[in-house]
């Protein structure tokens, strides 16, 4: 686009988004808030089988059957028997998955020079949710990519 | 071939002509892709079921007109006036069409008009640059020529941006034809329970919640709330007429290819089912009947030798249940042959010479997937839609499908539920989880203690009234415990009798909840298509379920893991 130069002055909405951060194992995370649809506080799933493990069963969230996955697990992380969690909807087109963390910390803009997409330090999540680093006063937040990644994931031990 | 006038052809005949006179309409000096699919999708629907109304003039009439539309699209057409007063003209032919069937009247269709008019618009496209047209031209004008062409880069683009919409079908919206009565009904009942609403309403304003006659209105909303469900589903029922009217036209043309006169018998056309369903079924059950005059009966001299009628009979039946429709194909040809079946079946490996499997066994191994060989593919059934395929439709619609054979012929028995939004549920737990079974696929469910239960090498047997049969506990398969019980005495427990493959089997569970009405739910994308599972559903204390496939649990492999 050939916009002019008073570019910079505007309210910087195109250099910002907003992230909803939550904890998991004391690290920090964020995800886009475009994506999410809502938080609920954590609630017993109904099992599913043939599911894999981080794969928690299923809720009725409002009479649709929503999955919800626990991304301590996907992750690799311990579970923290303190925190009761909380369930992050997110939404990616029609299809709506819960996730569940330890705990929500809250709402932060981040700006896109305030995140290192290419930072030098070992992943101990999988590559494929990285978007980068968010660095917020003196915090280190992984920013990740929920709706794309949940969605095509394989979460079944067997198919057709 | 002699027509017979349907009166439900003529609102198709109207929605077509509709819906192709608000296409052309709004065209003038030009016409996009989206148009030209528009129109074609028409056409095609349009033709299809002129076929089946057996006007095979309209169909061709219909036809021509698609072909222009295809040079349309390629681009060896270009757009001019003469061919959108063309199109006008042609969609007043049709329109004359319908109202001469309307008066039971046949009014001719010049098909020839439209193939002649379609050439002669391809020779005189100004698009098209062929030397004669370019040599007639005077030289000034041959400029303009040039000009012309300019469009003609520009049509890659056109086709990129076709792209996306190469499937019209999928893009097309899906109608629904429903009777006017059906809407009327469901209205009614909205009414009743807007007032209703409002007359609860008023109890609470007032402070009059502990009135009796709350607990009426609640009473009567409830009854209110089960029709206006009724009613929302049969606005997407439809009856099996129209489906009928094709297997008759499909029936005779088979037999007349096949020179085997066929007496086709239908019975029960007033059924309905979801449309969906009826879409569903139709490919498979033309299969049936395609093979059962193809193979299923004898030629006629052989029927005169066995003194049988030399006309065969195909029965085609449609039954409805409480939530269910059977349907019964029947014809009465010679029968399976059982010889040749098993013979086919120890080649294939599918069983050994040594084994004795029962009649049931041997004619479900004409569903095995990959039983037909090429050496019976004729022109008529062999089109790569197998048995194995029939039966995957079936089953994965909850159905059920049976073969009964004799020297007297062979029956097909088909259970289909009447609609897959809400399905007739029973509701077992196992291991303190609730599961629900769809009620078409059980064949019955026993109370375990007032059978005898046996443990055998392999596991635990039944004697179901003679039958032997295997039980199998279904909290193993879905993976809830590692191993089958070994229980024989039994206190609750109760199994569910299902058919797989022919064979009996019964899955053992810790209760039978109850039966209920239950509306179907999908899964999300992350749990489509897992064997088995086949939707969720919000049971009665607001916790989710799971609807299982109990056929498929078994053939997807669960049951032998």
């Amino acid at each position: 686009m050939d916009e002019n130069e008073n570019q910079d002055q505007l309210p910087n909405e195109e250099h910002c988004d907003r992230y909803l951060i939550f904890e998991i194992d004391s690290d920090l995370y964020g995800v886009n808030l475009i994506d999410i649809k809502e938080v609920l506080k954590n609630r017993p799933c109904k099992p599913i089988p043939y599911m894999r493990e981080y794969f928690l069963g299923v809720i009725n969230l409002r009479g649709r059957i929503v999955s919800v996955i626990d991304l301590r697990k996907k992750f690799k992380k311990p579970v923290n028997p303190e925190k009761d969690g909380f369930i992050i909807i997110i939404e990616a087109g029609n299809t709506q998955i819960g996730v569940l963390v330890d705990d929500i910390v809250n709402v932060e803009n981040i700006y896109k020079d305030e995140i290192d997409v290419n930072p030098h330090l070992e992943l101990d999540f999988p590559m494929q949710f990285f978007l980068g680093v968010g660095k917020k006063e003196d915090k280190l937040i992984n920013l990740i990519d929920l709706s794309r990644c949940l969605t095509k994931d394989d979460m079944r031990i067997i198919s057709k | 071939m002699s027509i017979e006038f349907d009166e439900d052809f003529l609102p198709e005949i109207e929605e077509n002509v509709e819906g192709m006179e608000t296409v052309l309409l709004e065209l003038s000096d030009s016409i996009s892709e989206e148009e030209i699919n528009k129109l074609a999708f028409f056409a095609h629907n349009f033709k299809g079921s002129s076929q089946i109304a057996g006007l095979d003039e309209l169909a061709k009439y219909l036809h021509e007109f698609e072909n222009i539309l295809v040079s349309l699209k390629s681009g060896d057409l270009t757009w001019s006036a003469e061919i959108l007063s063309f199109f006008f003209t042609w969609i007043d032919n049709i329109k004359t069409f319908g109202s001469g069937y309307a008066r039971q009247e046949l009014i001719p269709l010049d098909f020839g008009w439209v193939a002649e008019s379609h050439k002669n618009f391809l020779e005189s496209n100004p698009s098209t640059p062929t030397e004669i047209v370019a040599k007639s031209e005077p030289e000034p004008q041959s400029e303009e020529k040039k000009e012309e062409v300019v469009p003609k880069v520009s049509k890659p683009e056109v086709k990129e941006a076709e792209k996306p919409k190469d499937n019209p079908q999928a893009a097309a919206p899906e109608f629904i034809r429903t009777n006017i009565e059906k809407l009327d009904n469901l209205l009614n009942f909205v009414g009743e329970l807007v007032i209703n609403q409002s007359i609860l309403n008023n109890y609470r304003d007032n402070d009059n919640m502990n009135d009796r006659r709350v607990f009426d209105t609640i009473d009567y909303l409830n009854k209110i709330v089960h029709d206006i469900s009724t009613s929302t589903l049969s606005l997407r029922m439809i009856p099996l007429k129209r489906f009928f009217q094709k297997i008759k036209r499909i029936a005779s043309d088979v037999s007349a290819i096949q020179k085997k006169p066929v007496r086709v018998v239908l019975h029960g056309e007033d059924v309905e089912l979801d449309k969906t369903i009826v879409d569903k079924i139709t490919d498979p059950i033309i299969h049936i009947i395609k093979n059962a005059i193809d193979h299923g009966l004898e030629s006629p001299e052989e029927r005169v030798a066995k003194g049988k009628p030399r006309e065969g009979t195909l029965t085609v039946q449609a039954i409805q249940k409480e939530s269910v429709a059977e349907i019964l194909i029947s014809d009465n040809g010679g029968g399976l042959n059982k010889e040749r079946i098993f013979k086919k079946a120890v080649e294939k490996k599918f069983i050994s010479e040594s084994d004795d499997p029962t009649d049931e066994q041997i004619w479900n191994f004409i569903f095995h997937p990959g039983f037909s060989t090429a050496g019976e593919v004729t022109e008529i059934s062999g089109r790569g839609v197998g048995m194995d395929v029939v039966k995957r439709v079936i089953e994965g619609l909850q159905g059920n499908i049976f073969i009964h054979s004799s020297p007297e012929g062979t029956t097909f028995k088909l259970i289909i539920p009447l609609s897959l939004s809400i399905i007739n549920g029973m509701i077992v737990e196992v291991q303190k989880e609730k599961f629900i079974v769809p009620v078409s696929q059980l064949i019955e469910t026993v109370e375990l203690k007032n059978f005898q239960v046996e443990k055998t090498g392999k596991g635990r047997v039944l004697n179901l009234r003679g039958h032997i049969i295997p039980v199998l506990s279904l909290g193993r398969i879905l993976r809830m415990q590692n191993k089958d019980s070994d229980k024989t005495e039994f206190e609750n427990e109760k199994a569910l009798v299902v058919q797989v493959d022919g064979e009996k089997i019964s899955f053992e569970v810790d209760e039978i909840v109850e039966q209920q009405q239950i509306v179907v739910k999908k899964f999300g994308d992350e749990m489509e298509d897992i064997p088995g599972l086949s939707g969720g559903a919000i049971l009665s204390d607001g916790e989710p379920g799971i609807i299982l496939n109990i056929q498929e649990i078994f053939t997807g492999g669960m049951g032998h893991g």
